[in-house]
């Protein structure tokens, strides 16, 4: 059999192609969560790192607040961009509207892992109107809004009905207006075109320059703070602290806001628009060579076609051997395909977040994910193609004196062969669907443009992930036919698919 | 009786509940055809695969050629048994020669030894050469279970052990194959057990008879005894109804 040996040899090989991260001192990981902001975020550390001599590996468009903070947990990351208010709130569940970094600090006392000085702006809800507006009537302050009753409000559905939105605004600032609800993405087109003059918003929004509008002062502290801070590992070198540390107060609301536009607005990358504030600040930095569009296809497909292949490669060394080994116990059959489908079961955002504590992030975790969704078709067809074959055939191949390796290769593996090989197909095809989501935990790949593409609402990045994957799926599906053609006799396939 | 080939010395064997045979001891004689005939449920199949293991009694002891059957070493006996069953059960995925020399190659015959036999075999039973590269669904009933005959005298065994390889094939095919079994046996003694339900097939085929009913033997020895003085009714009414 040279099948197995030549398939472990090729798993060895992109095995030690993986790049083997956290060696080196120097080197440090930089994530993000996956929105825009926080890529710029992530984007502005890692490059100021850079300008202090830093290697940095970049794990941005982690799924959520949830993953990010596991991962820097875990050591996997040593620093990326939160709020105060998702860290008081979400992370260390606290009621604290207006937590500062010594509060927070004091909180994270018996963890590995701590929150600097503010980069200075606070993106939190916002009200915000037209600029001329705000003029005209010598609007600045929320407070002023209880003298404007004749103003049109409408508010997104979220805010309009949280306690902690309008219904609490309104009481802390003795509002009475009667707001209506409209879609957020309309509001600020709304605006522009006159139909309503107050919304809320996200303080930093890159589309308030867009549609040139101002937020309100929050002169009351009703809204809970969310001032950005590099959160980062309690072990980070003294000399990355301070390279950090130059970011503190050097970016308020409006500078965000305008950093945000470029990206969202004039469609810049967000390398180029970190490195071009940094250089306006002073902070170092050259210009940055940008990888063009073909480059990160190439790399992304590269790597989601290591990660679909690595995992597809282990389910095979796990699924083929297990179904063989169970197949002719019938509870034993059923108790093993229970356990598989349950970890099929398992959202698969769910099965990457419960990774990290584990293995991390990146390219590990996600191969392991992507391993465990591909046992059970793997599994399943084997035993299932085993179990099928004819009990007569069966007893021949035993009674013509073949010894049970010989009945296994020579009789009841190739009989089997139509339905494994189904099975192989169904887990590469859903490999190569899951491996999109690796993305969420910093493992690359055509998930990448994804997720960045979700984040920025941008459309074409998104097709730019997912057209590949979806070639790299018929791709998958023609090879495996040309496969079939191969090891399998016409007259073999009964049942299946017409040509 | 000549020599003794295959001996059952107090046989017990029962699937779950039901006792198929009991306390049973009879002998097959080597170099002639012995039928087991029985109706289903008689235990002729049952007995048959105690010859090749396939089944292992609950109790006593099968004897092979004088030697008490090695139940850690199957595979190697059971090359010395040829096997045909109803059917034919030739591998689908495999070409008529790959079924046919499937157990030659895996034991190491040299490939002009392999090719030699296959022919000499193809032609005893009159198959044509050019079907050793077709697929088993491509030929009829009758072709395969010459092939499958084929495949149980590949290794020239001195035990071929038949489950009712006729039965499912049309009475003119049949007829046409047991012309060719009979010549095949006239070439040269071999120990033969061939399992059948079919009286009237037993007595052109073979040479001593066992007749079981319920698991049990009712009458056994040549066949010309047999028919001479049946042992009971039962034996009477099988023979009349062959007629």
């Amino acid at each position: 059999m040279t099948m197995p040996r030549l398939a472990s040899r090729t798993l060895l090989i992109l095995l030690l192609s993986l790049p083997l991260t956290g060696w080196g001192a120097e080197k440090l990981v930089v994530a993000s969560k996956n929105f825009n902001e926080g890529y710029l975020l992530g984007e502005l550390m890692a490059q100021v790192l850079e300008n202090h001599g830093y290697e940095v590996e970049r794990r941005f468009g982690l799924g959520g607040t949830l993953v990010c903070y596991e991962a820097l947990l875990a050591g996997e990351v040593d620093v990326y961009g939160e709020y105060t208010g998702t860290l008081a709130q979400a992370i260390l569940k606290v009621d604290d509207l207006a937590p500062d970094r010594a509060r927070l600090n004091t909180l994270l006392h018996d963890s590995p892992v701590e929150v600097l000085d503010s980069l200075g702006f606070n993106n939190t809800y916002a009200i915000a109107l037209k600029a001329g507006l705000s003029r005209s009537l010598n609007v600045t302050k929320i407070s002023d809004l209880a003298l404007h009753n004749e103003l049109t409000y409408a508010f997104s559905l979220e805010f309009l009905n949280r306690q902690d939105g309008w219904p609490g605004l309104a009481q802390t600032y003795g509002l009475t207006s009667a707001p209506t609800g409209i879609e957020h993405g309309l509001a600020y087109q709304a605006m522009d075109e006159g139909k309503i003059d107050i919304t809320d918003a996200y303080s930093t929004d890159g589309d308030l320059k867009r549609y040139g509008l101002v937020t309100l002062t929050d002169d009351r502290e009703y809204f809970p703070q969310y001032f950005a801070v590099p959160f980062v590992r309690k072990d980070l070198p003294p000399a990355a602290r301070q390279a950090l540390g130059k970011l503190a107060g050097r970016i308020d609301d409006d500078t965000m806001r305008q950093l945000n536009a470029q990206v969202v607005i004039e469609g810049r990358s967000f390398a180029e628009v970190a490195a071009g504030f940094l250089q306006q600040s002073g902070l170092g930095g050259e210009e940055r060579e940008l990888d063009d569009w073909q480059d990160q296809l190439a790399r992304n497909t590269l790597t989601h076609l290591k990660l679909t292949f690595i995992a597809l490669a282990l389910g095979c060394m796990v699924g083929l051997p297990l179904g063989i080994l169970v197949y002719r116990h019938k509870t034993l059959s059923r108790l093993v395909l229970y356990v598989a489908g349950l970890l099929q079961t398992v959202p698969s955002i769910a099965l990457l977040a419960l990774m990290i504590p584990l293995f991390g992030i990146g390219e590990v975790p996600a191969i392991i994910a992507l391993f465990l969704y591909s046992i059970l078709p793997i599994l399943r067809n084997t035993i299932t193609g085993l179990i099928t074959i004819d009990p007569l055939l069966k007893r021949v191949a035993e009674a013509i004196g073949l010894n049970n390796r010989e009945q296994l290769v020579r009789i009841l593996l190739p009989m089997a062969m139509p339905t494994i090989l189904a099975g192989i197909r169904t887990a590469a095809v859903i490999s190569i669907g899951t491996a999109t989501l690796a993305a969420f935990i910093g493992a690359g790949g055509l998930g990448e443009p994804i997720v960045t593409g979700l984040a920025l609402n941008d459309a074409s990045l998104i097709l730019q992930g997912a057209v590949p994957a979806a070639m790299l799926a018929i791709v998958t599906e023609l090879l495996f036919e040309g496969l079939e053609r191969l090891l399998v006799k016409p007259h073999m396939l009964k049942g299946q698919l017409p040509e | 009786m000549n020599q003794i080939a295959v001996e059952f010395d107090q046989i017990t064997k029962a699937y779950a509940e039901t006792v198929v045979v009991s306390d049973l001891t009879v002998a097959i004689p080597a170099a002639v055809t012995t039928a087991l005939v029985g109706e289903s449920g008689s235990g002729k199949s049952t007995l048959l695969q105690l010859i090749n293991g396939l089944v292992r009694p609950d109790a006593g002891e099968v004897r092979i050629f004088g030697e008490a059957l090695d139940y850690a070493r199957l595979p190697e006996t059971r090359t010395r048994m040829g096997y045909a069953v109803q059917g034919a059960g030739l591998f689908p995925h495999l070409t008529v020669s790959g079924n046919i020399t499937l157990v030659a190659r895996q034991r190491g015959w040299p490939e002009s030894r392999i090719e030699e036999r296959f022919l000499t075999l193809m032609n005893l039973l009159e198959l044509p050469e050019d079907f050793r590269d077709r697929y088993p669904h491509s030929l009829s009933g009758g072709q395969q279970q010459r092939v499958s005959l084929c495949r149980a005298m590949m290794l020239d065994p001195p035990l071929m052990l038949l489950d009712e390889p006729f039965s499912a094939l049309d009475p003119i095919t049949r007829r046409s194959i047991h012309e060719e079994f009979l010549r095949l046996q006239a070439l040269g003694p071999r120990t033969t057990v061939l399992v059948t339900h079919d009286l009237a097939e037993a007595e052109k085929l073979a040479d001593w008879l066992i007749i079981l009913r319920d698991g049990e033997i009712v009458q056994c020895g040549e066949l010309s005894a047999v028919r001479e003085s049946p042992a009971d009714d039962y034996v009477r009414r099988l023979l009349e109804e062959s007629r």
